[in-house]
């Protein structure tokens, strides 16, 4: 109830109205919402296979990271701006609805992913990140011996390789969630 | 543009049993919109990072068309899955894209971007398809580049807004 309290509160804000009323405003910030999100999506998942070693493997992963991360944050950034505006413009029905209750869901999950990685297993990933071929490839590990191909699995699942690969997951079932929200909520912009 | 023929044949499509079958399907429109928007996040992506190897923000310790050759094939693929998703999104609404200005302007953009690409291959390849070192880029070359890497970027943030606004128009 109370939270229904809030959602009603933002729904009737300024800028909310604005947002439902101005013919403009809606598709802009709908424009700016898929910008940011294709861009975050793009930079992210290329981040996660360079983790995985599925590509760009020629390049030092943290410069690899270091190149695109500021686009990710940035795009990121974008993408939550742009979404919470346009949420405000139709918060009850938003909020109500089971695809962006499982889209939110699945963004905590893909958050605290990324804290785990970084707290626990940015280190060890950038430390050994030159050490060892793909775990995931076969072609790559049936060269080497059974020791060996344990050895790369190992490496996988203790240096926190796993992490990028829910990651991928993670933002794919986000994205199209987030897609599926569109055609099973009523929309509220009058233009 | 509208044109009388334009509206017999997207008259003719709309009333084909495929056309039918995506309108009637609460479920083809919404999955082809899915795979379009990471289709869109991929080539996206890798025309992004051709524009910032141009503009000298990402992997400048290789050549250009080391980074080239590794995204472009990206990009290519990525459009072949934008086309097949985007015709069937065409064919169960054929009015409400081909008929728009908003889609035409989008597939004259897209058409910029390819061309664009042309004319940085044009510039650049064979000239420096060993170059390593920005240094030795000529000012006139970096300025170019720059360019058309900023032309890039700016189309395909204008294709982004063209995809979302045909729902608009």
């Amino acid at each position: 109830m109370e939270l229904d309290g809030l959602l009603n509160w933002l729904f009737e804000t300024a800028i909310a109205g604005s947002i439902r009323e101005n013919d403009w405003l809606f598709p802009m910030l709908e424009s700016l919402h898929v910008l940011g999100v294709t861009v975050f999506l793009g930079s992210i998942i290329w981040v996660d296979l360079r983790i995985l070693r599925f590509a760009n493997n020629e390049r030092r992963l943290q410069k690899f990271v270091n190149e695109l991360l500021p686009i990710t944050w940035l795009m990121f950034l974008v993408a939550v701006v742009t979404g919470f505006a346009l949420f405000t413009s139709n918060a009850v029905n938003y909020a109500h609805n089971i695809f962006f209750q499982l889209k939110i869901l699945f963004l905590t999950f893909a958050g605290l992913n990324m804290i785990v990685f970084h707290v626990w297993y940015h280190n060890k990933v950038l430390s050994d990140d030159l050490s060892y071929p793909s775990p995931l490839l076969g072609a790559e590990i049936s060269n080497n011996s059974q020791f060996r191909d344990l050895i790369f699995k190992l490496a996988f699942w203790a240096h926190g390789r796993w992490s990028a690969a829910l990651s991928v997951v993670f933002w794919i079932f986000i994205i199209a969630l987030g897609r599926w929200i569109g055609f099973s909520i009523q929309p509220t912009f009058s233009g | 543009m509208r044109t009388l023929t334009l509206s017999k044949f997207c008259l003719w499509l709309e009333d084909t049993d495929l056309s039918q079958a995506i309108q009637v399907s609460d479920v083809i429109v919404p999955v082809t919109q899915i795979i379009h928007i990471f289709a869109v996040a991929a080539a996206l992506s890798a025309c992004l990072l051709i524009a910032l190897r141009l503009l000298g923000y990402f992997a400048v310790e290789f050549s250009l068309s080391h980074t080239f050759n590794k995204f472009w094939p990206i990009f290519k693929v990525s459009t072949v899955v934008l086309l097949l998703s985007g015709s069937i999104l065409i064919i169960g609404e054929p009015s409400r894209s081909l008929e728009n200005t908003v889609f035409q302007t989008k597939m004259f953009l897209l058409i910029c971007v390819f061309v664009n690409i042309q004319f940085i291959k044009k510039t650049f390849f064979g000239k420096l398809i060993d170059w390593k070192n920005p240094v030795e880029l000529t000012n006139e070359l970096t300025t170019t580049g720059k360019t058309l890497a900023v032309i890039l970027i700016s189309l395909l943030i204008l294709i982004v807004f063209a995809g979302r606004w045909i729902a608009y128009t």
